[in-house]
């Protein structure tokens, strides 16, 4: 159970060379700097190049501007429904058409980028601050506090992470719970069962650095031991969870989206893609729509962060530069 | 080799433990009496719901309970549902299933994940790579319950080519369909990792090493390359076999299968704590063993892998 997840291998493959030469006196720590700036310039350099990088960050960019104003891509009310359209096909009046309340389907996969983006944005920082300050401790100490915090984080990843969302909502949460507290309650689940591998390839990437020449200087200097944790070890580590953790996005909005489809994430009046995809699934047969366009605007949403990690973690490789 | 099984076996069991501690924690915590919403279309008498309480040892503090629970576990005693099935009955019903749904898309996920991600790293950036790297990208980023609700009614509806749902039986046949529904999120993972190591290895000493020795070309890319690809592989497949677990619950639910995935979405609905918290921890323990049997076999394919 020691070993690394896929994404969290794939990620590890490029901290062989270290980002973060050796360095000493101050002089050399400013020259140094640009150097580390520079693998970020060259990173941004390739990826601009990138087709499929530009399109799903334009992708990701026109999501989080619907998530965040919802109205200047739809008017109307997404929960306003007229039965008199009731799953009615797509026409110039409903682009996507009508679901059984006669809501418009546009209308409500519009306004419910919010709640898949709030999740999966808000439970990637959560993992990666919490996994981070863990990581770090764990590996910086070692001894008995690294076992400790590598045992919680096993046991903790020893629990299938979809049967304890179940329980944890179905816990915590009933039909008159608001909804931001439902969202809160989501989030912290995940972040609580998700920082432990985010903490896994942070421990093994300050191992490997933690005995670099370059670290054992700034300590025979005398540097304070945070000093050399943040300003030496640390932006050595950043790659690594920067590139696994923009192939987690997708993970968390999936795994709300699959919640909320099970009646235990978001209830109306939220408007959310797996709800709606739910509230669609009967209606299969005779009105298609109702469960697709919310379908593929799941899928897409996923697929962007995905592509854009995966675009990522090339750029950063260091075996793909000159 | 003996040390290292020795030393993986002592942490695993604290890991086991608290693993199953933190999930009872968590069972125990769901809101509402289990006994008042028992009796029909009246209300309970409070005599019953003292009486229930009592039987099951509810209205004891939470860790002696746990403890009580471990002992019965450890001896075998599984106890019984609150309405008097023995849960080791109900386990011996859903288990069989869905081990046969989780088999049959572990065997679907190798075959192709193997044949496709080993060919990739072998031919890298052909026609085969590319359109897998993009195909397996896209069926990644579908839920899972889009992809059951398509495969269900395009296959089984429309074509009529399966059974949409799968009859009590379930006979082999009928959970192909899951099966690969299940596989399809976790597969890409699995052939990405494939085409890595292949590609990695392809450049390695071990292999130069191999062909200079004049093995002929099939030896040394099915056994000295494949030994080497082999444990990453099987480390990931060992870990995604939580998102399998979890899978099986709305897999389950959308094929009207009945195994472990349903029975526990249906005992936290009902308010079965003692279900929930048993078919957990039976689903944690075999997660566990699965990881523990991975690293041993990976610590024996990779001897470097035993000093981690």
């Amino acid at each position: 159970m020691s070993e690394p997840l896929a994404d969290e291998m794939a990620a590890e493959v490029e901290q062989d060379s270290p980002v973060h030469p050796a360095t000493v006196s101050r002089a050399e720590a400013e020259a140094n700097d640009t150097r580390s700036h520079g693998v970020w310039i060259d990173a941004w350099r390739i990826l601009r190049r990138k087709p499929l990088f530009v399109i799903s960050v334009s992708v990701i960019a026109i999501l989080t501007v619907m998530a965040i104003a919802p109205w200047l891509f739809a008017s109307g009310d997404p929960n306003k429904g007229d039965l008199a359209y009731s799953l009615k096909p797509p026409s110039p009046a409903g682009w996507f058409g009508f679901d059984i309340n006669g809501r418009n389907v546009y209308t409500r996969v519009i306004y419910g980028a919010r709640a898949s983006l709030t999740v999966g944005f808000a439970c990637t920082i959560g993992t990666a601050l919490i996994g981070i300050f863990f990581g770090s401790i764990a590996a910086y100490t070692g001894g008995a506090t690294d076992s400790v915090i590598s045992r919680i984080g096993d046991m903790l990843l020893g629990i299938p992470f979809a049967l304890a969302a179940i329980i944890v909502l179905s816990t915590l949460t009933t039909f008159d719970t608001p909804n931001w507290q439902v969202e809160i309650i989501l989030i912290m689940t995940i972040i609580v069962f998700g920082w432990p591998s985010i903490a896994r390839v942070l421990r093994s990437t300050v191992l490997v650095t933690r005995n670099a020449d370059y670290v054992v200087a700034g300590q025979a200097l005398g540097l304070s031991g945070s000093r050399v944790l943040f300003r030496h070890i640390l932006p050595n580590a950043v790659s690594p969870i920067l590139v696994l953790s923009t192939m987690r996005v997708g993970g968390y909005i999936a795994t709300e989206a699959s919640l909320s489809y099970l009646g235990l994430g978001l209830h109306p009046p939220a408007v959310s893609w797996g709800q709606m995809v739910s509230d669609g699934q009967p209606y299969l047969r005779t009105a298609f729509y109702v469960l697709l366009f919310p379908s593929i605007f799941l899928a897409i949403t996923i697929l962007a962060f995905v592509l854009a990690g995966e675009a990522l973690r090339e750029a950063l490789d260091p075996a793909n530069r000159k | 080799m003996l040390k290292f099984a020795g030393r993986r076996l002592l942490q695993f069991i604290p890991v086991l433990i608290g693993a199953t501690a933190i999930c009872w924690a968590l069972v125990w915590a769901l809101p509402g009496d289990p006994f008042r919403g028992r009796c029909g279309q009246v209300a309970c008498s409070d005599q019953y719901v003292a009486a229930m309480t009592q039987k099951y040892g509810l209205d004891r503090p939470l860790v002696v309970q746990y403890l009580v629970y471990l002992k019965n576990l450890l001896t075998g005693n599984l106890g019984q549902t609150f309405s008097g099935q023995d849960i080791s009955d109900v386990i011996s019903r859903a288990l069989p299933v869905t081990a046969r749904l989780a088999i049959i898309s572990i065997v679907i996920q190798v075959v192709l994940a193997a044949s496709i991600g080993i060919y990739s790293g072998l031919k890298q950036n052909g026609i085969v790579d590319v359109t897998a790297l993009f195909t397996s990208l896209i069926l990644f980023s579908l839920p899972i319950f889009v992809v059951a609700f398509v495969a269900q009614y395009v296959l089984g509806v429309k074509l009529g080519w399966v059974k949409p749902t799968v009859s009590p039986a379930a006979p082999t046949s009928e959970l192909i369909l899951p099966a690969a529904v299940l596989a399809i999120g976790i597969m890409a993972t699995l052939m990405r990792i494939l085409r890595a190591s292949v590609a990695e290895g392809l450049h390695s000493d071990y292999l130069r090493t191999a062909r200079s020795k004049g093995f002929k070309e099939s030896r040394v890319v099915g056994v000295h390359l494949m030994r080497n690809v082999m444990a990453p592989a099987l480390n990931v497949l060992g870990l995604e076999f939580a998102a399998l677990l979890g899978g099986t619950v709305i897999v389950e639910g959308i094929f009207n299968i009945k195994g472990v995935g349903g029975v526990i979405y249906k005992a936290i609905q009902d308010r079965e704590q003692l279900t929930v918290a048993t078919m957990v921890t039976v689903v944690i323990i075999f997660y566990l063993v699965i990881n523990l049997i991975v690293d041993i076999i990976c610590a024996m394919l990779d001897p470097r892998s035993r000093d981690v």
